[in-house]
């Protein structure tokens, strides 16, 4: 825990150049809002497709969060519950992606990542 | 390159450093070391209590379980998170109601929670996904006006805050995860509740040890951080 707050300013370092670096892009990126210091747990972004996304995924072999709704998932096939539409839950699915983002990653890792990402759109 | 060696490019650079703390942790095998460490921890994020358990999923589980949540009662959860989020109300009996999401942040709607909302409702479990924080105010608001437990799921948010509001300060019970994938990564997981309640405390660390005061009085585990 004594490294926290350093390696939490080195994932929003990364964090800040995957956002410059996706301005032009077709994908929606993590919301910046004021005022709010973000650990930058996960950097996920999210694409126009399915087939995009899956094509970013197999070329950094990245992960999914999360890929299936959690009302979805088969534990709860006959459960007797109540659940919103979830449209954008369904959305998310279907169309996030999360990027490495941690304190250890070097520069041209992030370099190679971004590079990735922009030919594989 | 894989997407997740943090773990191991971080304990390479650290490796001296943990085998100390282990080799501390086996010379006196000295517990109350835990506490301690619960209490710093508490006292970091301002709560009166912190009480360390398995997983963020034993935290939530117990979380329910010391607020008397049970089979009867439902709690709005998020459709888009990690199991946990929705199976700890499974584990207590109660019957999770599904929430749709905010899309630009991922966070649970507050449209969709007051669609969702019928008086069985008793609870919450707000997750802070990936980490970000967005403004609760209202829906604090909303449950507080139903006397509805809030229970923060910040599993992924240890760190975040917002115009100086830290994650895990502002639920009735706040969770936090310390599995190997968080910032804060324990040797073999971990995870905590934080609470200003002290006899939910109380029921807290007699559910983790086998639900024991000084008799067995509640149907408790055995779980340790």
């Amino acid at each position: 825990m004594k490294s926290m707050e350093q390696n939490q300013a080195k994932r929003q370092s990364i964090a800040r150049q995957y956002n410059e670096a996706f301005t032009d892009l077709p994908v929606a990126t993590p919301k910046v809002t004021n005022g709010l210091d973000n650990n930058y747990h996960k950097y996920v972004i999210r694409f126009e497709d399915k087939d995009t996304r899956k094509r970013v995924k197999n070329a950094l072999n990245a992960s999914i969060h999360y890929e299936t709704p959690l009302s979805a998932n088969t534990m709860y096939d006959n459960a007797t519950m109540r659940s919103d539409a979830c449209i954008a839950s369904k959305t998310a699915s279907n169309t996030v992606l999360s990027l490495p983002i941690h304190a250890w990653l070097t520069e041209d890792e992030v370099i190679y990542i971004i590079e990735t990402i922009k030919h594989a759109i | 390159m894989t997407a997740y060696d943090a773990w191991d490019r971080e304990y390479q650079e650290n490796k001296q450093a943990y085998l100390e703390i282990f080799d501390e942790f086996m010379s006196q095998m000295n517990y109350e070391n835990n506490e301690e460490w619960e209490r710093n921890f508490a006292q970091r994020l301002g709560r009166n209590h912190c009480v360390s358990v398995a997983s963020a999923t034993d935290a939530l589980h117990f979380a329910l379980l010391a607020h008397g949540i049970g089979p009867g009662d439902e709690v709005l959860v998020t459709d888009f998170s990690w199991i946990s989020s929705a199976s700890c109300v499974d584990m207590v009996g109660a019957t999770p109601v599904f929430c749709d999401i905010d899309l630009d942040t991922y966070q649970m709607s507050l449209d969709s929670v007051q669609r969702m909302y019928t008086n069985r409702v008793k609870a919450i479990v707000y997750v802070h996904l990936f980490g970000a924080i967005t403004d609760t105010s209202a829906l604090q608001a909303f449950c507080k006006e139903r006397n509805i437990l809030f229970v923060e799921d910040a599993a992924q948010a240890l760190g975040s805050s917002l115009n100086g509001v830290h994650a895990g300060t502002i639920g009735d019970c706040s969770v936090f995860s310390f599995n190997s994938n968080k910032v804060i990564a324990g040797i073999n997981g971990g995870g905590v509740v934080l609470t200003d309640d002290d006899d939910v405390a109380k029921r807290l660390k007699m559910i983790r040890r086998h639900g024991k005061d000084k008799t067995f009085d509640l149907l408790g585990y055995n779980i340790r951080m």
